[in-house]
């Protein structure tokens, strides 16, 4: 059983999200803080969750801002027309970045000789969003500055 | 230099930024045909010839895992060099991989500099 507010843990979540964004955009984070209070959903914002079910089972959840999104695509892509892009595929570049943070996290954590399962990133409804960002005794909600951009990630037990 | 190349990915961003550093490491002028599963792949196998496959673990319908073990076991298909990319790489998967016949196994997010490590050491 994971403790989520374990240092150790933080420390691999920590350590996933900074190797994903250093290596998709080169970002640095700049600050973490463990958040205390709910946080209101942002509009426009960008987030997705998947589900961790071996060895351990959790959800992981993400959220972005558009602009911080759209940064770290044009980083990729610096050619591409911004706005010729679908929205298909940036709602699949976050699925992509949690499922990254995701496997990342979880080879960190995970006992080595264990096989690890990890579900699909998803689009998370309101409600999922909400929960996400309500930090509780069984979600642990993480805030980090990476440059400019407040990315915030949580984990919690899956349903 | 690898001419035809399949990469198969569900995520259509992971597709993009993978070919794309494909297309950066030496890889240009490959003509590339994506799929989003191990089915479609297999589906893809059947219809074209391939001298590169890249491919992710975590799919819907038909994930990497037994994607890779229809391929080694297959004698049309199963000398196709394959590079495994997948966020849930670690020693023990690697080996894992490697022993149902995969040349090499990278961890998302994806280094070009591996990938190119990777590209160079199968092509000569």
């Amino acid at each position: 059983m994971i403790e989520f507010k374990d240092p150790s843990i933080l420390k691999a979540l920590e350590k996933a999200v900074s190797d994903t964004f250093e290596g998709i955009a080169f970002a640095q984070i700049l600050e973490t803080k463990l958040i205390q209070t709910p946080v209101a959903r942002k509009e426009g914002a960008y987030c997705s969750f998947i589900e961790l079910t071996a060895p351990v089972k959790l959800r992981l959840f993400m959220l972005m801002s558009h602009d911080h999104l759209i940064e770290c695509f044009s980083g990729v892509y610096p050619d591409m027309d911004l706005e010729k892009v679908p929205q298909e595929v940036y709602d699949d570049f976050v699925n992509e970045l949690t499922n990254t943070i995701a496997g990342h996290f979880m080879s960190l954590v995970c006992p080595e000789k264990q096989d690890m399962v990890i579900g699909l990133p998803v689009h998370p409804s309101n409600a999922d969003i909400d929960a996400g960002l309500t930090p509780s005794e069984n979600t642990t909600l993480v805030y980090y500055l990476i440059e400019e951009h407040d990315l915030f990630v949580s984990l919690m037990p899956s349903e | 230099m690898f001419k035809r190349i399949l990469l198969v990915d569900d995520s259509l961003s992971a597709r993009m930024i993978i070919r794309q550093y494909l297309e950066i490491v030496g890889c240009q002028g490959a003509e590339f045909k994506e799929a989003q599963n191990g089915q479609k792949a297999i589906e893809a196998l059947k219809e074209a010839s391939f001298d590169l496959i890249v491919t992710d673990m975590n799919m819907p319908v038909m994930d990497g895992n037994e994607f890779l073990k229809r391929v080694k076991a297959s004698p049309k298909y199963n000398r196709i060099p394959v590079i495994i990319i997948s966020s849930a790489a670690n020693k023990d998967n690697e080996k894992h991989f490697m022993k149902f016949g995969a040349n090499y196994v990278i961890g998302k997010p994806v280094s070009p500099q591996l990938l190119h490590e990777a590209i160079t050491s199968l092509q000569d």
